[in-house]
């Protein structure tokens, strides 16, 4: 009448089996739905543009970005919701943004090199438009948060201004696009600021100046993650089968 | 006599004119707006199918934009077109380990040209922003060199349309500053490569023609014609008059 505890854990372990194959053949397709929340791993690139200027229209344009500046973090693709929405966290990896006087000699304000380290970028819930399947684009008017530390050097080298010094702007221009190529690969280009990304330059009187960064990112799905589902069901197997053995 | 009815006609023919010349100036809203001074960032990641993840194809590379032209209508907060045009001629050495790399079909892919075509698109934010739903056209030319030869130069094809990301607006009147970025996937022309292809730009537009009239300037303008011209008919009237009273 009652099945033995051997018919029963041959049954729980093709429960498991079937539970298994069915969710391995079901994951490309539920991966390829385009109602879900993608997160996204940067594996590649960072600040790649930057500029200091006297006006946010800049006009005059008074700092350039010395050399790219990697960032790692993670950006996440909700399609689940109407409007999409992107949200993210960045922070810059080991190099600082460093900005140099765009001609060599002539200081800004007594300044001829500003160096933001340690800044993290971060936005929750931006909308954003799909443009056409797979391509997303900030809605206009997004702002995200910048924050981190901020050094000034004028040409002797001396720091000016009692930097180093943190800043915080929380309402800083946020514009850009995503392309998913596959799922889970996207390639993201984000430009944060003319817009509400100010720092105060200079000395004895610092004047603001608007600041722009541009990160171009590879993002990937997180490896860790695929590595954890594929362990995990390794160890159901395993202990649904060492069941069995003991069963018998 | 004869003077007073010469200086009416002229006036006439003046307000005439200015009416004339008014009105179509009154109905062209639209600036254009043509390249001062501007650059593009170019930044390549090449798709693997093989292991199925995007590589960095190579650093980004900054070019001059050899030709923009914006054109606006602030009135209808309308960005009419936006074409931007490079030919840069930028040698990019791709990732070792991309598959272009790797089946050595070449191992530097040149950008010969990267443009953007986009039209009817909407100025947002109280005109510091632009959107363009409508699509862009985001096209690149690109050649190729590697172990066995090189690779004319050919029109990449997209496989997923270009698109034009919102992008910032400064300015108005004489000048505009817009910074923005475009996007496109395309196929190689020379083999089964896949390239993102982001085009990130800054430029500033000078305005090519005079700028239009406020209505209000208009009016001003031809009051002061009107005033003119009765002033001169008072004129020769109380000459005309002085010489019955000499008589």
């Amino acid at each position: 009448m009652f099945p033995s505890p051997f018919r029963r854990s041959r049954a729980a372990f093709a429960l498991l089996a079937a539970a298994v194959t069915s969710s391995a053949l079901l994951a490309p397709v539920i991966g390829a739905q385009p109602c879900r929340a993608d997160l996204f791993y940067v594996q590649e690139g960072g600040v790649e543009g930057a500029v200091g200027c006297t006006t946010p229209a800049c006009t005059t344009q008074t700092f350039d970005l010395a050399g790219p500046a990697e960032v790692f973090g993670t950006l996440e693709i909700d399609t689940a919701v109407f409007p999409p929405t992107l949200s993210f966290d960045l922070t810059l990896w080991n190099t600082p943004v460093s900005l140099l006087e765009t001609v060599a000699g002539t200081e800004d304000n007594g300044v001829a090199e500003i160096e933001l380290s340690d800044v993290l970028y971060s936005a929750a819930g931006l909308p954003a438009t799909e443009m056409l399947p797979g391509t997303f684009s900030i809605d206009f008017g997004a702002t995200a948060t910048l924050d981190g530390d901020q050094t000034q050097w004028n040409d002797a080298n001396f720091s000016v201004n009692g930097t180093p010094a943190f800043f915080s702007d929380s309402d800083v221009q946020v514009t850009g696009s995503c392309l998913v190529v596959a799922p889970g690969d996207a390639s993201c280009s984000l430009s944060f600021g003319t817009g509400g990304f100010q720092l105060d330059v200079g000395d004895p009187v610092p004047a603001p100046r608007s600041l722009r960064h541009t990160m171009n990112l590879v993002l990937l799905p997180e490896p860790g993650e695929e590595l954890l589902l594929i362990s995990g069901v390794l160890g159901l197997l395993a202990v649904g089968r060492r069941r069995i053995a003991r069963a018998r | 006599m004869g003077l007073s009815r010469h200086i009416r006609v002229l006036s006439t023919l003046l307000l005439a004119a200015a009416f004339a010349l008014a009105l179509p100036l009154a109905a062209r809203a639209t600036t254009t707006y043509t390249l001062q001074s501007g650059t593009l960032t170019l930044t390549v990641d090449e798709y693997s199918p093989t292991d199925g993840r995007l590589y960095r194809a190579a650093d980004p590379v900054k070019v001059a934009i050899d030709g923009a032209t914006v054109i606006l209508d602030p009135e209808t907060a309308a960005i009419a077109l936006l074409d931007l045009q490079a030919a840069p001629f930028v040698e990019l050495a791709l990732n070792p380990g991309t598959p272009s790399y790797e089946v050595d079909a070449y191992r530097t892919l040149i950008i010969d040209a990267f443009s953007v075509h986009a039209a009817d698109g909407a100025l947002l934010g109280n005109g510091s922003g632009f959107s363009f739903t409508g699509g862009a056209s985001v096209d690149a030319t690109l050649a190729g060199a590697g172990g066995y030869g090189s690779y004319a130069s050919a029109a990449a094809t997209p496989v997923m349309p270009g698109h034009l990301g919102t992008g910032s607006i400064y300015g108005g009147g004489d000048s505009v500053t817009l910074s923005g970025v475009a996007i496109g996937l395309y196929a190689s022309p020379f083999n089964d490569s896949r390239f993102v292809i982001t085009g990130n730009f800054d430029f500033i537009a000078t305005a090519s023609t005079a700028p239009v009239p406020e209505p209000g300037s208009v009016l001003l303008f031809l009051t002061g014609l009107g005033v003119a011209s009765f002033a001169g008919r008072d004129r020769t009237g109380g000459r005309r008059k002085g010489s019955e009273f000499a008589r």
